[in-house]
Order: C-alpha cells, then sequence, then structure tokens
C-alpha cells in the first residue's frame, strides 16, 4: 500500500527534482519505518511458546523468523506429537495463517494479539469459530522435543510414527 | 521343518460317558455318587499304562501303585480347589488292555470324584537349520553388538531381497526403537513349557530364571522348601526331576530355539538378539525351563502339562509360554477342549487366577500359545481358549506363513518364517527365524513355525511389562492385554494373492488369509506408546466425522469386528451427542454438536469375528476407553493450529 501511495503522490507532482527528493525522503522514512514495524511485529511473535488451551491439552509452539514454526502438541495422553511447517503474519489484519509440512492448512487463520511486554500471546480464531486460547512465553523443555514424535493423524497408521532420538 | 506339536491322530469329541457340557462345576458333588459321570474324557489317545484319579479326601486303604500328581500341592490352596485341583493322583495300570476296566472299577469306588485319562501329546519330527553368517553380518551396524541381529529380519526388517524375493521392509516386531526405551526387566519371569532350554547357553544363560537357593544348596536337596527338588533353572516334568536335559542326544533343540527369541542375551558381543533379552546391563527378562517334552518324538501327558502350569504360578513366572497344542481343529469350542482336557484346562485357569498373579504390573499372569502348523481355518488349542492369546506366523513379506492356522480363536500374527522353495538357492533358510541352538548342535540354527511365532509375542509382553514398571503403570491384565492385541502392523494391506508354498507344494492363494490371522502383526514399539498413552481422536464440532481407530485398535482397526460403542449420558452431554456414535466400515462415526472432551468405550473381537468361551471358539474380548475431543475447527493434519 504504501508502494502505491508513493507511486500515485510520484505520478502526481511530476518530476520536480525537490519534490522527487521529497518524496523519496519521505518513502524512504515510511519504509524504515513499515519495516521497522514489520520487525516489531515478526520478533513478537518469534519465540517459544506454551499453552493449555483446554484441559488435558498442552502445546508447545516455536515460531523461527525465517517464517518456519515446529508445534509440539499432547492432546490426552502419551507423548508430544511434533508437527512443522510455514505461517505468515498479515500485519494490516494483524492475523496469522500457516500451512503444515504435509501441506494441509492450518483449521483457521488466528488474530494475534500480545500483553504490554509481549511475554502473553494471545490466538484468536479469526473466522469466529471459538474461543481463542493464550500462550505464555516459555522454553520449550527438551524432554518435550526429545521425547516427541511425528504427528498420527486420525486418518494414519501409526506406521508413520518414527523414533527421533 | 519343524511341526510342534500335533496330536497322534484326529480326536473325537467326549464320548457320552463324559460329564455334560454344561456341566463345569470343577467342584460338582454329583458326580461322585454317579459312577457313569466319573470318567470325564475319552481314552482315544490316552496313555494306556495310568489314570488320573480324583479323590475325595484321603485316597483309600490298598490301592496300590498310586502318587499324587502334583510333585507338591498347589500353593494357593483356595485357588486349587476352586478348579479342582486338589486330589489329584496318578494311578498305575499294569495291564495296558484293561486301562477302561480299570477306569471303571475306580470310578465305582465311591472317594472317585472324576477320571481323566492321559492323553498324550507328541512333538512331531524336526531339527532345526544349521546357520552360518551372511554376508550382512561383518558390515553390520546395529544397535547392539550382537553380530547375528544382521540375520534376524523378525527383529530389524530392512528390505534386504536376502531374506526373501519379496521382502517387505517393516516386515518384524518393530523393536528396534522400543529397544531405546526398554530392553526387558529381570523381575518378568516367563516360563518356557517346552523341550529343555540349555541354561549354561553362552546367549542364554545371564538370562535364566535362577533359583538361587537351590543353586547353593545341597544336590538332593530340597533347599528353598518349594517341594522340588534341585530346580535351579525351572523343573524337568518328563522325569520328576531338577535336571533340564538339554544335551541328550535326541533333543533337537526346540525349547532352546524358543528362549532365545525370547530373551537371547542382547549386548553381549555375541550371537543373536532376543526381543527382551535387554540392554547389555543384564537387565533381560528371565527363561523358566519347565521341561514337557525330552527328545524328539517326545510325549508329554497331561500330568505332566498340568504340573507344569501350577509350578510356574507357584514359582513366580507371570507368561507361560507355550508352543504346542492340538491340531487345529481337533477341538472346535472352548467347551469341548475343557472336557477332554480338563486337568491341563484347570492348571491354566489356575496360573491365570488373579489370586496367583505373579506380576506387580497386571492383576493376572498371561498365557501365550502358538497358533498350529496345519494350515487348518482353526486355532489349535489351548491357544484358542477365550482368555489365552494364540499367535500366528508370517514371513519376510509380510505375508501369513503357508502353514499357520487361521481363523477361529487366533489372536495376533508375528514373524515365524517360511522357507521360500526355489527363491533364494542356498540361503532359502533365511526366510525362516534364527535363534539360540543347544551347543551341541551348532549353537544357533533356524527353524520355522508358530511355535517360532508365538514367543515374539511372550517377549513383547515382557517388554511392556518392564517398561510399565518404569512408567509407574498398572493395569487389569484385560486391559494389558486388549493393548497387546492392538500394537499391530496392518499385515492384511500386503496380501496380494500370491501362492504360498510348503515344501514346495502349491497351496492355496494367501487371500484366503485376509482378516483371519488375527489383529495383525505385532509391534513392540507401539505397544510401548499405547503404555505411554493413547492420543486422543479430534472430531469438528458440527460435522459427521469418521475417525480411523488405528491409534487405540492398530493397524488393521478398519478390518476389526466391533462389538459396540457405549456412551455415558456425561459423554453425551459433553460432546452434544444428539446421534448415537457408530462403527461404519471400521471407522467411529461420530457428530459433536458442541465443543468439549469426553470419553466413550468400544468394544471389539481381539482376532476373527466371534468371541470364544463357552461353547465357541472366537477371539479374545477387547475393551478400549477411546477418548474425543470436539473443536469448533480441526486441521486435516490434526495439529491443534
Amino acid at each position: 500500500m504504501v508502494l502505491m501511495d508513493f507511486a500515485l503522490s510520484f505520478a502526481k507532482f511530476g518530476f520536480d527534482s525537490m519534490k522527487i527528493y521529497k518524496h523519496i525522503f519521505v518513502f524512504l522514512s515510511v519504509l524504515l519505518l513499515f519495516t521497522g514495524c514489520g520487525k516489531t511485529l515478526q520478533k513478537k511473535i518469534v519465540g517459544e511458546w506454551h499453552s493449555e488451551p483446554m484441559e488435558n491439552v498442552s502445546i508447545y509452539a516455536a515460531f523461527a523468523s525465517d517464517s518456519s514454526f515446529e508445534l509440539f502438541q499432547k492432546v490426552g495422553d502419551g507423548r508430544y506429537r511434533r508437527y512443522s511447517g510455514t505461517y505468515i503474519l498479515d500485519k494490516r489484519s494483524s492475523t496469522v495463517n500457516g500451512t503444515y509440512s504435509d501441506g494441509t492448512s492450518w483449521a483457521t487463520a488466528y488474530e494475534v494479539q500480545y500483553d504490554k511486554n509481549s511475554d502473553r500471546m494471545y490466538f484468536i480464531p479469526a473466522d469466529g469459530s471459538g474461543e481463542g486460547w493464550e500462550f505464555v512465553r516459555e522454553s520449550i523443555p527438551s524432554e518435550v522435543c526429545d521425547g516427541s514424535i511425528l504427528p498420527v493423524k486420525s486418518s494414519e497408521a501409526y506406521d508413520k510414527v518414527l523414533w527421533l532420538l | 521343518m519343524i511341526r510342534f506339536v500335533k496330536i497322534i491322530t484326529a480326536v473325537a469329541v467326549v464320548s457320552a460317558i463324559a460329564v455334560s457340557c454344561a456341566d463345569h462345576s470343577f467342584l460338582s458333588t454329583e458326580k461322585i455318587n454317579s459312577a457313569g459321570t466319573k470318567v470325564i474324557n475319552s481314552p482315544d489317545y490316552a496313555a494306556d499304562d495310568i489314570l488320573l484319579v480324583r479323590f475325595a479326601g484321603e485316597v483309600p486303604a490298598g490301592l496300590e501303585d498310586i502318587r499324587p500328581v502334583f510333585t507338591v500341592p498347589p500353593r494357593n490352596v483356595e485357588a486349587a480347589r476352586k478348579y479342582g485341583l486338589d486330589g489329584w493322583h496318578i494311578v498305575k495300570v499294569k495291564n495296558p488292555d484293561l486301562l477302561q476296566a480299570r477306569a471303571g472299577e475306580l470310578a465305582a469306588m465311591p472317594e472317585v470324584i472324576e477320571i481323566q485319562y492321559s492323553n498324550k501329546m507328541v512333538l512331531a519330527s524336526g531339527m532345526g537349520h544349521p546357520y552360518s553368517p551372511s554376508s550382512r553380518v561383518s558390515a553390520y551396524d546395529g544397535p547392539f553388538n550382537d553380530p547375528y541381529l544382521a540375520d534376524q529380519w523378525n527383529l530389524i526388517n530392512d528390505g534386504d531381497p536376502i531374506f526373501a524375493n519379496n521382502v517387505q521392509e517393516g516386515a518384524d516386531i518393530s523393536v528396534r526403537d522400543a529397544w531405546t526405551l526398554t530392553g526387558g526387566d529381570p523381575s518378568d519371569i516367563v516360563a518356557v513349557c517346552d523341550t529343555p532350554v540349555q541354561y549354561n547357553h553362552p546367549d542364554l544363560a545371564a538370562n535364566m530364571w535362577v533359583n538361587d537357593k537351590e543353586k547353593n544348596g545341597l544336590p538332593g536337596v530340597d533347599d528353598d522348601g518349594n517341594g522340588y527338588v534341585d530346580d535351579v533353572y525351572g523343573y524337568n516334568f518328563v522325569i520328576g526331576k531338577g535336571e533340564i536335559t538339554w544335551d541328550v542326544p535326541e533333543e533337537y533343540g526346540h525349547g532352546t530355539h524358543i528362549a532365545g527369541i525370547i530373551a537371547a542375551v542382547n549386548g553381549n558381543g555375541t550371537g543373536v538378539c532376543g526381543v527382551a533379552g535387554g540392554t547389555g546391563a543384564s537387565d533381560g527378562a528371565r527363561i523358566m525351563s519347565c521341561q514337557l517334552y525330552e527328545g524328539d518324538y517326545a510325549e508329554a501327558g497331561s500330568e505332566q502339562t498340568a504340573e507344569a502350569f501350577v509350578y510356574a504360578a507357584d514359582n513366580g513366572a507371570s507368561i507361560i509360554q507355550a508352543s504346542f497344542g492340538l491340531a487345529g481343529g481337533t477341538y472346535k469350542s472352548d467347551d469341548a477342549y475343557m472336557d477332554a482336557y480338563p486337568l491341563e484346562y484347570r492348571a491354566l485357569k489356575y496360573f491365570l487366577d488373579p489370586s496367583n498373579c505373579n506380576s506387580d504390573i497386571i492383576d493376572g499372569n498371561i498365557a501365550v500359545f502358538s497358533a498350529g502348523n496345519e494350515f487348518q481355518p482353526f486355532s489349535s488349542y489351548p491357544g484358542a481358549l477365550a482368555d489365552c492369546i494364540s499367535v500366528t506366523a508370517f514371513a519376510p513379506d509380510f505375508i501369513p506363513s503357508g502353514y499357520t492356522n487361521y481363523g477361529a480363536g487366533c489372536n495376533i500374527a508375528a514373524p515365524g518364517g517360511a522357507f521360500y522353495e526355489g527363491n533364494l538357492d542356498e540361503a532359502e533358510n533365511r526366510s525362516c527365524i534364527l535363534s539360540t541352538y543347544p551347543e551341541n548342535k551348532g549353537s544357533y540354527a533356524y527353524i520355522d513355525g508358530t511355535s517360532m511365532a508365538c514367543p515374539h509375542v511372550s517377549g513383547v509382553a515382557a517388554l511392556g511389562l518392564s517398561y510399565a514398571r518404569k512408567l509407574g503403570k498398572r493395569y487389569t491384565r484385560d486391559e494389558f492385554v486388549s493393548m497387546l492385541l492392538t500394537s499391530t502392523d496392518d499385515l492384511y494391506a500386503y496380501i496380494d494373492g500370491r501362492p504360498r508354498y510348503i515344501n514346495k507344494t502349491l497351496y492355496k492363494s494367501s487371500n484366503i488369509y485376509i482378516g483371519k490371522v488375527g489383529t495383525g502383526a505385532v509391534n513392540a514399539w507401539k505397544f510401548l506408546m499405547q503404555i505411554e498413552g493413547t492420543p486422543w481422536l479430534q472430531t469438528t464440532v458440527g460435522q459427521t466425522s469418521a475417525l480411523s481407530l488405528d491409534p487405540y485398535f492398530g493397524g488393521a482397526s478398519s478390518m476389526m469386528t466391533y462389538l459396540s460403542v457405549s456412551v455415558s449420558d456425561q459423554a453425551r452431554e459433553a460432546l452434544g451427542l444428539k446421534e448415537e456414535p457408530a462403527i461404519k466400515d471400521g471407522k467411529l462415526v461420530i457428530n459433536c454438536t458442541k465443543a468439549g472432551s469426553a470419553k466413550i468405550t468400544i468394544d471389539a473381537v481381539g482376532g476373527g469375528s466371534d468371541l470364544g468361551g463357552g461353547n465357541a471358539t472366537g477371539g479374545y474380548k477387547i475393551s478400549k476407553t477411546v477418548s474425543i475431543i470436539s473443536r469448533s475447527s480441526v486441521s486435516a493434519s490434526g495439529g491443534w493450529f
């Protein structure tokens, strides 16, 4: 959008050199500001998080700056199941969406909110399908990572389960 | 090829003189005053020189050549009485021609409650096939330093065609990863009821059950006071002595081979690995040798088998490993077997009784039997009994072995191997099972059969006990066995109709096995994962979902027979169920109208389409609690996002 605004301004005001410099300055300033904002937004989600969105469910998530994520989830009993994939932050709407490494999409996009110190993060289903849940910034315990196994879909045999040690 | 145990000829059903099938009261006093109902089985295959007679109270004076069946009375007097094991004696009959007449005489005595002919079972001929290490051995880099593990496809099948032309990678018991969690535990004792185990075999000795008081005691003295003299590694029920006679010339090593499959010592730098053979720290399961046979063509009578079962119960075994039985189809219901072999049956019930449980993990001992090698559509008995596990066999291509029994009474499959004639030239042995063998016969050998499949399941059961102990978990026996029977791979997916061969003879298409060799191929890793806990199934609010039950019922869950789905009112409310969940095409069909979580119970048949017990032969009743979580949105990947 910023680029588009700049292009329109550029076309409107012509090639006057002062104006060009002025607009370049404005463009660079805005670009710098926006990039900074982007980095800030990105930084907020980047890191390791823990959530217990409901009873008997425990989730650890790691969002990396390269837009990849890892999810360690234990629903009920047994070990943590390990998922991975990529995510996209929509800065304008403050939503995050993603795709698992098997090509399936997340169930929905989530509106992301943070507390003042960015120590807590809230995922709220963007489709209004239900209540969100809270993450707390927390390192993923090594036993969760080391002891996890690859996901078992309800539609999939255990044959795909691999030991990751 | 080894053929484990066969009855000498076909067996007829119990004659009219047997007790009514409907009357299975072990303490029935009606029998006492009715001479006609005291002889409780058929004499067709009986030893001709003895009768097994149960007396009420003291043995009458004047009877000669008589001794108790049990060297010592069963330790648990109450359970022994409960199952009618008290009062049994062996009465010698001098003239074989007068066996039935003598039974009639004894039946007329008021002190006699019941009489059983001692039906014999024999081990068919067969020897192990010699082993020479393959080219894989020198280069193998496995989880343990036991070099011959390279040739044990049954434990780790990497798909090398040296094992079979159509070998399937993963056609094994998936124990490699399981070993990273546990290798077994010395407190789990497996009673190998078979030919003798070479207790001092270098690859077995460290995992033998050792009765230290007898080992360190005086020869000829019952040092531990258990009634059995010199029972250091078990007992020889053939000759009634503590000496395990593995080195007699005619002994062919069946029991030693089986012992190695269960618990050959892992990580000792020599030989093979065993399923529950430890991790190289003297921590494997323990083998107790209950010798029922001696030498080729040996026979085991009813009294010997019964005493072995009682000995196992009274001396610490939590698993009976029994690769013997009657030919598949000899009996076609639990009742028929029970009537023909009452003493063994009762001794088995004694072993299984919760009051005799020797495990700190489960509330009852476990009995594992081979399904039999007659290519019959029935499991062999006693394995076919509803409360025993009957094990069928598959080969390195994941296809049931051509000889294995299948159908009613078969519970689960395991590697039993097969000779693939013409496929592998000189290496065809490599499709069979490699294990320990008596040192005087080569130390290691190949054998195939359900006899070999069976100890894989015994070993996996021992691994499960060990891992549950590590995690501090306890189960009922039914819960434990249900987990074991549902920790499987779908071997049916590999059946492609190719014919099976036995000794170069074409058998039928392998399609006949589809759905009939049990719940699937046993998988040690999945079993340990079930012990850790089973993940919940996720479903979406407002949608009718068909959920695979693989995590709960194994890789072949879609082929199982389900009996019922039970939902409590609380669960119905929590999930907003307006229609009852049901099983369709092997999947759980459920429609939750609100988000929540709850548990429901699903019952299924563990092997085949009908439950066993009573007047039927059938599968083990499996009951699993399935946890459901209903959410507004669920990704198809199963991930929470």
